[in-house]
């Protein structure tokens, strides 16, 4: 019996409900939101001091930044209980933390998936499925679109500030976040777009996943209002900012010859954080074709299993991946 | 020399406002305009 727990105030956690809903094998989802509740997802109105649903096999936490104080409560109590926890945070110092649970997840049993978004998450999949074609895969290079929801724009607006760690020649390079302005051409419809560096946990996943790498560098899509307001710039004049996109650039060679492979995806913001998400929870549920559970433990989500496979559940999901083929 | 000073300014100012549009409209290379993005083919090794 698989009971996931969602939590997050955004519209991702109402995504990641709907998407585990119609999960086989899940019987049913509690999200801590208020609202109607219906035969698959019920709703209630959580507190922390009213502690975890007694039926909660797994707990997602969907903050897209350092998570609020009831819901680290909600992430330590389940780890406790010896529940399984999949996270979308980007803040490094959460992803740190999760990370360094490992120990203890692996002897209560719990399975922590970490990074499991757009970026981190999926970009992380993208380059690794993109580094499978490769001979020797040296560089990556990940640009974001958008941002989910109100507290993803906070957590954008952290992130365009401070310093931002990335990796070089196999060594930390330490530069200023909303520096590095570069042209990235997204999937159609978001398009082409600056992005800027920004502070990410990316680095750090990719390192797990593709240790060879010797290059990692993060950039969001923002224009210079955009660094104060978090708010992502807008798709073809539309004033919806819901379009999330990823933009992963795979270096290596192949063969006597270097190679540059491009690989994206784009959908709505909320939906493709909550197929990810719900992705991951499927996956430490063992609901996935083709993919076994991950020991007990923490890892990233590209580390959950073949990036192909998590690419084929996600299509089923409706993410589409999408390579660049050239003009 | 009041004169020089002058049309220095004036020239001055005709360059800054003409570096001052150019900064504002972007003059950088085009970007592209063709898609090129397909759908990728899991079956596909690339």
């Amino acid at each position: 019996m698989t009971v996931p727990f969602v939590l997050g105030p955004g519209p991702v956690a109402d995504h990641v409900a709907r998407q585990l809903a119609a999960t086989g094998g899940i019987d049913r989802v509690v999200l801590a939101q208020s609202g109607e509740t219906d035969d698959r997802i019920v709703r209630v109105d959580w507190r922390v001091d009213s502690g975890l649903p007694d039926d909660a096999t797994v707990v997602v936490s969907t903050s897209p930044g350092r998570p609020g104080r009831d819901e680290r409560a909600a992430v330590a109590a389940a780890l406790d209980a010896g529940l399984s926890v999949v996270s979308a945070s980007d803040d490094h110092a959460t992803v740190e933390r999760l990370f360094d649970l490992d120990v203890d997840a692996a002897t209560a049993g719990s399975r922590v998936v970490v990074g499991a978004g757009l970026a981190p998450g999926l970009s992380e999949v993208l380059a690794s499925y993109a580094a499978s074609a490769l001979d020797n895969a040296a560089e990556v290079h990940v640009a974001r679109f958008g941002a989910a929801s109100a507290p993803c724009r906070r957590a954008l607006r952290r992130a365009a500030w401070g310093r931002v760690s990335e990796v070089d020649a196999g060594s930390d390079n330490v530069a200023r976040a909303g520096t590095g302005r570069r042209l990235v051409a997204f999937p159609p419809p978001v398009g082409t777009h600056d992005c800027r560096r920004v502070v990410s946990a990316i680095p750090t996943l990719v390192a797990r996943v593709l240790p060879q790498i010797e290059r990692v560098t993060v950039r969001q899509a923002m224009t210079r209002p955009g660094r104060l307001t978090g708010r992502p710039p807008l798709v073809g004049g539309s004033r919806r900012a819901s379009f999330g996109a990823v933009h992963v650039e795979v270096r290596g060679t192949r063969g006597a010859g270097t190679e540059i492979l491009t690989i994206g995806a784009v959908d709505h913001h909320a939906a493709i954080t909550g197929a990810v998400l719900a992705c991951g929870v499927a996956v430490v549920s063992g609901l996935v074709r083709g993919i076994d559970p991950p020991s007990a433990g923490a890892a990233g989500f590209a580390e959950m299993g073949p990036p192909s496979a998590l690419l084929a559940d996600l299509r089923r999901r409706g993410v589409r991946a999408a390579r660049f083929a050239g003009i | 020399m009041k004169r020089i000073v002058k049309r220095a300014a004036a020239v001055l100012g005709v360059v800054s406002f003409v570096a001052a549009v150019f900064r504002l409209r972007g003059r950088g290379g085009k970007p592209p305009t063709g898609n090129g993005w397909r759908e990728l083919d899991l079956t596909d090794p690339q």
